[in-house]
C-alpha cells in the first residue's frame, strides 16, 4: 500500500480516533467499501460510512499513534482479493497479505508496501486463439504446475468480445496481463471486491455429497457439496481437531481455511501439519490444495471481517473454474465480536447482548455464498461453507448460534459431555441435523449403495433407543431393564464405540472412506442382530453382556481407511464367537 | 479356723485341703505369670512409645532446628539484599541531585545568557512566535500562551534528561 | 520532544476521564501524564482524539483534581516501558515502580506494553516440557514451553500458595529459566505471602514480581499483566531464557476491566463484561509461545478463580477458548485435606504430547498417564456403583479400584507446599500407585514395562 504523502490528490485528513474507527474529511472521490491508506504508515481501512463531507473507517491494523490532521489517501477501490495462483499453498493475514512477507512480528506497517512475496513465474497455456470472441467466465487458458491442480484464467464477469495481446504458451510473471478482452486487461492474479459475490450463471438443483471422511457426520449428518453447516461447540469439544481432519481429508479440490480470531499455536500446527501430509487422492501435499488466512485472536480484530470476506471471495474464484471448494471458517464467533466492537464505537444502538442489529443480516450474507452452480463459462463448481460457532458458557441460545442455525442446512453440534467421556467427534446425535441427508441418501439408494437409507435408519434408530434408555439405566441399573431392551443398550454402546468413535490421531482411521463407513456399520448391525436372536432364543443378556466384543471394537482401528475387507473378516470371527454361545 | 468335725474326718478331707492348696497355689502362680508378662509387655510398649517419642522430637528438634536455620539465612539475605537495594536507590539519588545541582550552577556561569537564548528559541519552536516568555526562578525560561505551557528551567531541564538516562546509569553499581 | 509541552486546557473531569481541549497532533493510544498544581503525578491513556478534544483515562482516576490547576504532557507515543534484565531480582508494584527500596528499573531499551502479534508462520510449535516439580502436573497434565495453560480454581482454595510454589520450583531441564510473577488484586497478606514463598527464586535473579494490590488504582491493574508480558517477551526473546508469566488472579483483572469500560460509558455484553473481553484475555494470553530461530519461550499460566464455581462464566469460559488446557482445583479434594486438590480428570494439558513421553521426558511417561486416567474414570464409577448398591455389593476388582484412587491422592497427589518431586520421582510414585491394581486392568501400559516391574506370572 506503500506510505501516505501530503501531496497525493484526493488527500484528506484525519478528524477522529477511537480504537479501529476513524473519521476523516477532505478525502476526494470516495465511495462506500473504498480503502484508503490512513497516516504516514498507509495503514489500511475500509470506508464504512459516508455522511456530508467525513468519512467513517474501519481500520484494518492497530491505531496507536494516529492523530487528527494525519492524511488519509484514498486509493480509488474496493478491498479486494488478489486472486490468483499465488494463493495455493501460502498463508495470508485477513486482507489476504502473505505472511512469508513480514518478520517475526506483526508490526502495523509491517505488510504494506513491500512487493507480495517473490515474483513467482507460472507455466500458462491459452486455450483460446487471438481475435476469437469470448463471453464472461470463458477458460482464457489454464496454469499449470501449481501443486496437483491445474487451475483456469477466466475472462472476468461482465467482459466480453474478441481476445486480444493474447501472450504465448510459456513461463509469465504472476502479474503480467495475459490477454485484453473488450479493452480490459486480463492479468494472471486478477482483482475482485470482496464484499461482492461472484455472478455465476445458475443455481444448480442436483445434489453431490461431501464425503468428510467421518463417519458420524458421513453417515448419519452428511452434508451435500454446495452446502452450509454450523459447528456450535464449547472449548474442550474438540471443535478445531474436528475441523482441522475434515481441511485434510474430505474430497474437495480446494480448501480454504479462515483461522478468523483463534488460537496461534494452532494456525502454527496447521501449517506444519498441512505441509507434511500427502493428499492420498493426488499425491501432493495437503498445502498445495489448501489457502490458509489466518487472523489469529490478538491481530487486528477487524481483520477478522476481512478474513471472512476475503476467505469466500477466493472459494468463489476456485468455483468458477469448476471446482469443489469448502470454506472452514473457526470461529465465526470471534467475527461477531468484531462486528459488535466497531457498531459501538459508531454509537449504534445495541441489541440482544450488544450485538448491532445487522448481526443477523450479516451472518446470513456470509452463508448465502455457498452453493452448487453452472459457472458463467458453463462449469459446475461449488463452494461449501463450514461456520464453527463459539458459544459462550456453551449456551446454544445465545445470538451468534441462534441465527446461524435459521440460515444453515446442516448442524453438528459438539458436546460437552460426549468430550468429556472422550468420546471424539463429539458430535451430538440428539443435538445434530442435516438437511441434506434426505436427498443424498435417495441419491446413493439409486445409485452407488442401496443398502444406504436401511443402514442409517438402523443406526440412528439404534442410537435414539439407547439414549432413551440411558436415564432408566442410571436410574434403576442395567438388570432392571428387560433383557431385548439390554441389548439395545449394547447396540447402542457398540455403536457408539465401534462405528462414531474415531480417533484423529490414528494412522488407521483419521480418516474413513465410504467403503469402510459402510463396512462398519453393518459389521456392527450384524452383531447386534445375533444378539438379539440370541437373547430371543433364551440366553440371558447378562451373558451377552459379559461377551468380549473386542474384535468388532477393534475393527476401526485394525482396518485402513479404505479396507472393508479387514473389517468383514473381523465381523466374521465376531459372529463366529458369537455362534459359540452359550 | 478350726472345724469341729471328728479326728477321722478332718484326716481324710487333708489330701482333697492339699489339692484343692496346690490349684489354688498352681492359679495363683499361674495369674501371677501373667500378670508378669503383662507387666512385661506393658514396660516394653511403654519403652517403645517413650523411644518413638524421643526419636520423633529428635526428629522435630532437627527439623525445627534447620527451619530456623533457614529462616535465619532468609532474613540474612533479605536484609543484604534490601541494602544493596537502599544503596543503589541513594547511589541513583545522590547522581540525581549532583546533576541537578550542576545544572543549576550554569546560571551563575558565563556561559549562561547563550543558554538562556538558546532555551527561547526552543520555546517559541515549541510554543509559535507568540509565545510569551519569562525567566524561570533558578534559570532558565517558562513560556506560556492561552492553552499551553512549557518548564524549559534549568531544573526540569536537567530532570527530563535524567529520566531518558536509561541503562548508562546502571554503570553505577556495575563493577 | 512532545513530553516538554503541557497543556492547560483540561476542560472537564469526570470519573477516570479527563477532556482536554484544543490539542494538536495527540494520537490515539497515547500515554499522558498529568501534573497537579498540588503535586502529585498522574498518568493516562488517550482514549479518544476528536479533532481538537482528546479523551483521556486517568490510571489513578480524578479524585481530588481541579481542572484549572492541572497540565497535561502527552508523551507523543503510547505506553512503552524500560525492558532487559534490570528487572530480574526486583519488586515493583504494578505500574513498574519498586517496592523494594531499589532505584527505577532502568532496561536497555523500552518497550511497547500493548506488544505486537507473533507472525503465525514464524511460530515454532511448543515442544518441550516446564517441569513444575508439582506431581499432579507433571504427571498427568505436563507444560510444554509456549504454551498458555491456566488454572481454575474458586474462592477458597489454595490457588495461589499453589502458583507460588510453581512459580518457585519450575526449571527448564537446566536452560535459563526465570519467572515474571505478576499479581493483580491480591490483599496485602498475600502480597506478603507471594513475596516470602518466591524470595529464594528473587535471591537467585530468576524472578521479576509486580504486585499489584486490592487498595491500589483499578485501571492500573489492566496495565500489570501487559507490563509483565513485555518484560518478559524480552527476556526470552532477546536475551535467550525460558520465560514462565505467571498472572494471578485474571478474575480480579477482568473485573478491573469490566469497572473501567462502565466508567468509560460501554455497553455492556454478558455478565456486564465488556464485549471485547474475549479479544482482550486472547491479547494478554496469546503473547506465549516460541519463535522460530529465537532461543528462548514465554510460557503462561493464568490463574483465575471461578465465582461460586461456575465453569459458564466469561472469566473461565473465554479463558477456555483461548488457553490450551487448564489445571483444574477441586473443593472436594481440598475439604479431604489433599494439597494440592487437582482434579486431574477435569484437567488437560492439550500440548502435552509434544513436551512428554519418548525423547523429552521418559518413555513410559505418556502411557502411565493415560492409564493413571483411564484408571480414575472407573474408579469414579465405582464410587457411584458404591453409592448405590453399597460397598458390600462390589466385586474385588471394583474395591481394588477404591484402593487405586485412595492411593493416588494419598501418594502422587498430596505433597508438601515446599516439596519439589524430580519428574523420576513423579513417576516412581505413580507407578507404585498403579501397581495397587492388578495387571490384567493395567491394560494400557506396553506390556514391556509391566514386565519390567512385575514377576511374569503378574500379581
Amino acid at each position: 500500500m506503500g506510505g501516505t504523502t501530503d501531496t497525493a490528490p484526493g488527500t484528506g485528513r484525519i478528524l477522529r480516533v477511537a480504537g479501529p474507527l476513524v473519521e476523516a474529511g477532505e478525502v476526494g472521490g470516495t465511495a462506500m467499501h473504498d480503502l484508503v491508506a490512513l497516516g504516514p504508515d498507509g495503514l489500511p481501512g475500509e470506508i464504512v460510512g459516508i455522511r456530508d463531507s467525513v468519512v467513517t473507517v474501519q481500520a484494518y491494523e492497530y491505531t496507536g499513534g494516529l492523530a487528527p490532521g494525519m492524511p488519509v489517501r484514498p486509493l480509488g477501490r474496493p478491498l479486494s482479493a488478489p486472486l490468483g495462483p499465488g494463493l495455493l499453498g501460502g498463508i495470508h493475514d485477513g486482507l489476504l497479505r502473505p505472511l512469508s512477507a513480514a518478520g517475526d512480528w506483526l508490526v502495523p506497517g509491517a505488510l504494506d508496501g513491500h512487493a507480495d512475496g517473490e515474483r513467482v513465474a507460472r507455466e500458462f497455456v491459452p486455450l483460446v486463439e487471438e481475435g476469437e470472441t469470448v463471453e464472461p467466465g470463458a477458460v482464457l487458458g489454464e496454469i499449470r504446475g501449481v501443486g496437483p491442480l491445474t487451475l483456469r484464467v477466466l475472462v472476468p464477469p461482465g467482459c466480453a468480445g474478441p481476445v486480444r495481446g493474447l501472450v504465448p504458451p510459456g513461463r509469465h510473471d504472476e502479474d503480467a496481463v495475459l490477454a485484453t478482452v473488450a479493452d480490459t486487461p486480463v492479468r494472471m492474479t486478477g482483482q475482485w471486491p470482496v464484499r461482492t459475490p461472484r455472478p455465476v450463471r445458475a443455481r444448480l438443483d442436483t445434489v453431490r455429497p461431501l464425503h468428510t471422511g467421518q463417519r458420524v457426520i458421513d453417515l448419519l449428518f452428511p452434508v451435500a457439496l454446495g452446502s452450509t453447516v454450523a459447528v456450535p461447540g464449547g472449548f474442550g469439544t474438540g471443535k478445531t481437531v474436528l475441523l482441522q481432519q475434515i481441511a485434510k481429508w474430505c474430497d474437495a479440490d480446494v480448501i480454504v481455511y479462515v483461522g478468523c480470531g483463534e488460537r496461534g499455536n494452532e494456525m502454527a500446527d496447521l501449517i506444519e501439519e498441512f505441509g507434511a501430509l500427502t493428499d492420498p487422492r493426488t499425491g501432493g501435499r495437503l498445502v498445495e490444495r489448501t489457502v490458509i488466512v489466518a487472523n489469529t485472536s490478538n491481530m487486528p480484530m477487524m481483520a477478522r471481517e476481512a478474513s471472512i470476506h476475503t476467505g469466500i471471495t477466493v472459494a468463489e474464484y476456485f468455483r468458477d473454474m469448476g471446482l469443489d471448494v469448502v470454506v472452514i471458517a473457526d470461529s465465526t464467533s470471534r467475527w461477531a465480536e468484531a462486528l459488535r466492537e466497531f457498531a459501538s464505537r459508531t454509537g449504534a444502538l445495541p441489541a440482544e447482548e450488544g450485538y448491532p442489529a445487522g448481526l443477523a443480516s450479516a451472518v446470513a450474507a456470509f452463508y448465502e455464498r455457498a452453493g452448487a452452480v453452472t459457472t458463467l463459462g458453463g462449469h459446475s463448481g461449488s463452494v461449501t461453507v463450514i461456520g464453527a460457532v463459539s458459544p459462550p458458557g456453551g449456551d446454544m441460545a445465545e445470538p451468534v448460534t441462534a441465527h446461524t442455525q435459521r440460515f444453515v442446512r446442516c448442524l453438528w453440534t459438539l458436546d460437552r459431555d460426549l468430550a468429556y467421556a472422550r468420546h471424539y467427534p463429539a458430535v451430538s446425535w440428539a443435538g445434530s441435523f442435516s438437511r441434506d441427508a434426505g436427498t443424498l441418501t435417495a441419491g446413493h439408494a439409486a445409485g452407488d449403495d442401496p443398502e444406504l437409507p436401511a443402514r442409517r435408519a438402523r443406526v440412528a434408530g439404534l442410537l435414539a433407543e439407547a439414549g432413551r434408555l440411558a436415564d432408566l439405566v442410571d436410574l434403576l441399573g442395567i438388570t432392571a431393564l428387560p433383557d431385548q431392551e439390554r441389548v439395545s443398550v449394547l447396540g447402542g454402546r457398540l455403536v457408539r464405540e465401534g462405528l462414531l468413535q474415531q480417533s484423529a490421531l490414528s494412522e488407521q482411521d483419521a480418516y474413513s472412506a465410504p467403503e469402510k463407513t459402510a463396512a462398519l456399520a453393518e459389521a456392527v448391525l450384524a452383531v447386534v442382530d445375533r444378539c438379539r436372536e440370541l437373547v430371543a432364543s433364551g440366553v440371558p443378556a447378562a451373558r451377552v453382556e459379559e461377551i468380549d466384543f473386542s474384535p468388532v471394537l477393534r475393527a476401526r482401528e485394525e482396518a485402513g481407511p479404505h479396507d472393508a475387507e479387514t473389517v468383514e473378516r473381523l465381523r466374521a470371527t465376531m459372529l463366529d464367537r458369537l455362534r459359540e454361545v452359550p | 479356723m478350726k472345724t469341729s468335725l471328728p479326728a477321722p474326718m478332718t484326716a481324710a478331707l487333708e489330701p482333697v485341703r492339699a489339692r484343692l492348696l496346690r490349684a489354688a497355689e498352681a492359679d495363683a502362680a499361674a495369674m501371677l505369670a501373667t500378670a508378669d508378662k503383662d507387666a512385661a509387655t506393658i514396660l516394653r510398649q511403654a519403652e517403645a512409645q517413650a523411644a518413638d517419642l524421643l526419636a520423633e522430637a529428635r526428629e522435630r528438634g532437627a527439623a525445627d532446628a534447620e527451619a530456623v536455620r533457614r529462616a535465619a539465612h532468609v532474613r540474612a539475605r533479605r536484609t543484604a539484599r534490601a541494602r544493596e537495594l537502599a544503596a543503589r536507590r541513594e547511589c541513583w539519588e545522590e547522581l540525581r541531585r549532583q546533576v541537578i545541582r550542576g545544572v543549576e550552577a550554569l546560571r551563575t556561569t558565563e556561559g549562561y545568557p547563550r543558554i538562556e537564548a538558546g532555551l527561547t528559541a526552543r520555546a517559541h519552536r515549541l510554543l509559535g512566535p507568540r509565545a510569551r516568555i519569562s525567566p524561570a526562578p533558578g534559570g532558565g525560561v517558562l513560556a506560556e500562551d492561552e492553552t499551553r505551557r512549557v518548564d524549559l528551567s534549568l531544573t526540569q531541564c536537567a530532570r527530563r534528561a535524567l529520566d531518558g538516562a536509561g541503562p548508562e546509569v546502571e554503570e553505577l553499581w556495575t563493577p | 520532544m512532545n513530553a516538554v509541552v503541557e497543556y492547560t486546557s483540561v476542560r472537564e473531569l469526570r470519573g477516570p476521564l479527563a477532556v482536554v481541549d484544543r490539542v494538536e497532533g495527540v494520537g490515539w493510544d497515547e500515554f499522558v501524564r498529568f501534573t497537579p498544581e498540588s503535586g502529585g503525578e498522574r498518568h493516562g491513556l488517550v482514549l479518544e482524539v476528536d479533532r481538537g478534544t482528546a479523551v483521556v483515562q486517568v490510571l489513578e482516576d480524578t479524585a481530588g483534581l481541579d481542572p484549572a490547576r492541572l497540565r497535561a504532557a502527552f508523551t507523543g507515543t503510547p505506553l512503552r516501558v524500560p525492558v532487559g534484565p534490570g528487572w530480574l531480582g526486583r519488586i515493583c508494584n504494578g505500574r513498574g515502580e519498586p517496592l523494594d527500596g531499589g532505584p527505577p528499573v532502568f532496561g536497555t531499551t523500552t518497550s511497547a506494553v500493548s506488544g505486537d502479534p507473533v507472525n503465525p508462520v514464524r511460530r515454532e510449535p511448543p515442544a518441550e516440557p516446564v517441569l513444575t516439580g508439582i506431581s499432579a502436573i507433571d504427571a498427568l497434565t505436563t507444560v510444554v514451553r509456549g504454551q498458555k495453560l491456566p488454572v481454575f480454581s474458586a474462592a477458597g482454595l489454595p490457588h495461589l500458595e499453589l502458583a507460588a510454589q510453581i512459580a518457585a520450583q519450575s526449571t527448564a531441564g537446566g536452560q535459563p529459566f526465570c519467572v515474571v510473577f505478576a499479581a493483580m488484586g491480591v490483599t496485602h497478606a498475600d502480597a506478603a505471602f507471594v513475596r516470602d514463598a518466591l524470595e529464594e527464586r528473587s535471591a537467585s535473579g530468576e524472578l521479576v514480581l509486580l504486585l499489584n494490590t486490592a487498595d491500589d488504582p483499578v485501571i492500573e491493574r489492566v496495565l500489570t499483566p501487559r507490563i509483565a508480558l513485555t518484560v518478559a517477551e524480552r527476556l526470552a526473546f532477546f536475551e535467550g531464557r525460558h520465560v514462565l508469566v505467571v498472572m494471578a488472579d485474571m478474575t480480579s483483572y477482568a473485573e478491573a476491566l469490566r469497572e473501567v469500560s462502565a466508567a468509560r460509558g460501554e455497553i455492556p455484553a454478558r455478565r456486564a463484561y465488556p464485549g471485547y473481553l474475549y479479544s482482550d484475555l486472547a491479547s494478554l494470553y496469546e503473547r506465549c509461545g516460541r519463535v522460530r530461530g529465537l532461543p528462548g519461550s514465554v510460557t503462561v499460566l493464568p490463574v483465575l478463580t471461578m465465582p461460586a464455581g461456575d465453569i459458564t462464566h466469561p472469566v473461565p469460559d473465554l479463558t477456555g477458548y483461548i488457553t490450551e488446557g487448564q489445571v483444574v482445583l477441586s473443593r472436594t479434594l481440598h475439604a479431604r485435606g489433599v494439597y494440592p486438590p487437582v482434579d486431574a480428570l477435569s484437567s488437560l494439558s492439550r500440548m502435552m504430547r509434544k513436551g512428554a513421553g519418548p525423547g523429552r521426558t521418559r518413555e513410559d511417561h505418556l502411557d502411565v498417564a493415560a492409564q493413571l486416567l483411564a484408571a480414575l474414570a472407573r474408579a469414579r464409577q465405582v464410587r457411584e456403583l458404591a453409592d448405590l448398591v453399597g460397598q458390600s455389593a462390589l466385586t474385588a476388582t471394583d474395591r481394588a479400584y477404591l484402593d487405586f484412587d485412595d492411593a493416588f491422592g494419598r501418594e502422587l497427589v498430596d505433597q508438601r507446599r515446599d516439596e519439589a518431586r524430580t519428574l523420576e520421582e513423579t513417576l516412581e510414585r505413580a507407578w507404585r500407585v498403579l501397581l495397587t491394581l492388578p495387571r490384567g486392568q493395567l491394560s494400557m501400559l506396553p506390556a514391556r514395562f509391566l514386565d519390567a516391574r512385575l514377576p511374569q506370572d503378574g500379581r
